[in-house]
């Protein structure tokens, strides 16, 4: 039943129109669905006698990837509802306690349908709207500049190189072979591509994790004049490819950034250098071998199908207003009591858990 | 009796701490707030800490043993900056 409304959802989808936001490239769809039941609980109760908020990143539809089949929640909080109202039209879920409230509980539900998402780079109409919209994608924005270092950097990658697509690659490759996968970071990492720069500078490499590498390989492509944006998500199930790229059940620390590039004759394409970083340190092979070149070589232009994606937002303000002001990023649930900043890296501290099961077809 | 001068002394300085409100320079995002506050909170002395990204800014109750230099101290190691906003008369 549940793959018979996916497949209805996705067919109808399709024949609407590919929203801009999520325009893909020729996208192949394969026959690998997989469908996942995803329970997300927080509980603030420990909280007593202060005021709790709450926003939580929640997933949309994608076209030909990604179709939220079942979206729930329940709550004691006093106030809390489902909103795209925000900059880049990121669904959120938002709830506030009051002061009063002794138990704080927030639980949402949903079903979500996966396919791979494989490029195939044949070229297609992509109507001007949708060129328009993704040119925003261009500008910088305070976690992503595009001038001084990214700038003298882009230059040096791109040399002489006028095709986009392969300007892409140039930016794709040099980020796998100047970056590593350093395990101390907290969380996604902060994702800023100057800091990336002067560690290169200073060390001849950078270390860093998804939204680290996702974030300068963002902004070395907008200043080389490709529109690009991160895209925060979560893993939720096993890889067919590596247990690098999978989660178990308990998918509490399983957040994972990836970024996707627009080319005006084959749309939104995905990759995700980040990955292939990771490949290499946990499998504990070298950047060189086949291995790695072969997953290189798939990870552009293709995300998996264990792996669902919440937004493209950074630098932007939530709704309702925070106390503490713009979120660099969105991947993550973000919380405050009496106004000030939780920790979403110390789950434990405000007692979050995402568990998600893959449901057999 | 000395002794109980002294501890009453102890005892209304920790009672009667005062209040700073200071500017925070250098955080780039709110994540900041939380490597802010925690330096705050490891200068003896200082009892809460309260850190705005948004305001630049951060609200401290202390004991009168604090002073401002082990507050900017603290907060330099971490590697951002602190001047001290002076508070409103409210009297």
């Amino acid at each position: 039943m549940h793959r018979r409304e996916f497949i209805k959802k996705t067919a109808l989808s399709g024949a609407i129109c590919l929203t801009p936001s999520f325009l893909s490239a020729s996208v192949e769809i394969k026959n690998t669905l997989a469908l996942y039941d995803i329970q997300w609980k927080f509980d603030l109760s420990e909280h007593t006698a202060k005021e709790c908020t709450l926003w939580a990143p929640l997933p949309g539809d994608i076209s030909g990837f990604q179709n939220v089949l079942q979206l729930g929640s329940s709550t004691d909080a006093k106030e809390s509802f489902q909103t795209t109202h925000n900059l880049y039209k990121s669904a959120t879920l938002y709830a506030k306690w009051d002061k009063n409230s002794v138990i704080k509980i927030l639980n949402i539900t949903m079903k979500v349908a996966l396919r791979d998402r494989q490029c195939d780079f044949k070229p297609k109409r992509i109507c001007p709207d949708a060129i328009k919209e993704a040119n925003k994608f261009l500008a910088p924005t305070a976690h992503i500049p595009t001038d001084g270092a990214v700038a003298k950097i882009a230059k040096l990658i791109i040399g002489n190189e006028k095709d986009l697509l392969k300007k892409a690659r140039k930016i794709y490759d040099w980020i796998i072979a100047n970056s590593y996968r350093d395990e101390s970071v907290h969380g996604c990492g902060v994702g800023s591509p100057n800091a990336m720069l002067a560690q290169l500078e200073k060390e001849g490499r950078m270390g860093g994790k998804c939204l680290d590498m996702s974030a300068l390989t963002v902004a070395l492509m907008r200043s080389s004049g490709l529109p690009a944006r991160e895209v925060m998500g979560i893993r939720v199930g096993a890889s067919r490819l590596s247990n690098a790229f999978g989660a178990k059940e308990d998918i509490t620390k399983s957040q994972h950034c990836k970024l996707e590039f627009f080319i005006p004759t084959l749309g939104w394409i995905p990759c995700d250098p980040a990955d292939i970083t990771k490949l290499v340190l946990k499998e504990g092979i070298e950047k060189t071998s086949p291995r790695a070149l072969e997953l290189a070589d798939k990870f552009f232009g293709f995300w998996e199908n264990n792996w669902m994606a919440f937004n493209h937002a950074r630098d932007f303000d939530l709704y309702p207003a925070n106390a503490q002001g713009s979120l660099d990023s969105f991947g993550y649930a973000y919380g405050e009591v009496d106004g000030e900043y939780l920790d979403p890296f110390e789950p434990t501290h405000y007692r979050y858990t995402i568990l998600s099961k893959k449901v057999v077809l | 009796m000395g002794r109980i001068t002294l501890g009453l002394l102890l005892l209304a300085s920790l009672m009667y701490g005062r209040e700073w409100r200071l500017h925070i320079g250098g955080m780039h995002c709110i994540a900041c707030t939380l490597a802010v506050k925690k330096a705050l909170l490891g200068v003896h002395g200082v009892q809460e800490a309260k850190v705005n990204f948004k305001n630049e800014s951060a609200y401290v109750i202390s004991d009168e043993t604090v002073s401002l230099k082990a507050m900017q101290n603290a907060v330099a190691q971490t590697g951002y900056t602190a001047i001290d906003i002076p508070l409103p008369d409210l009297r």
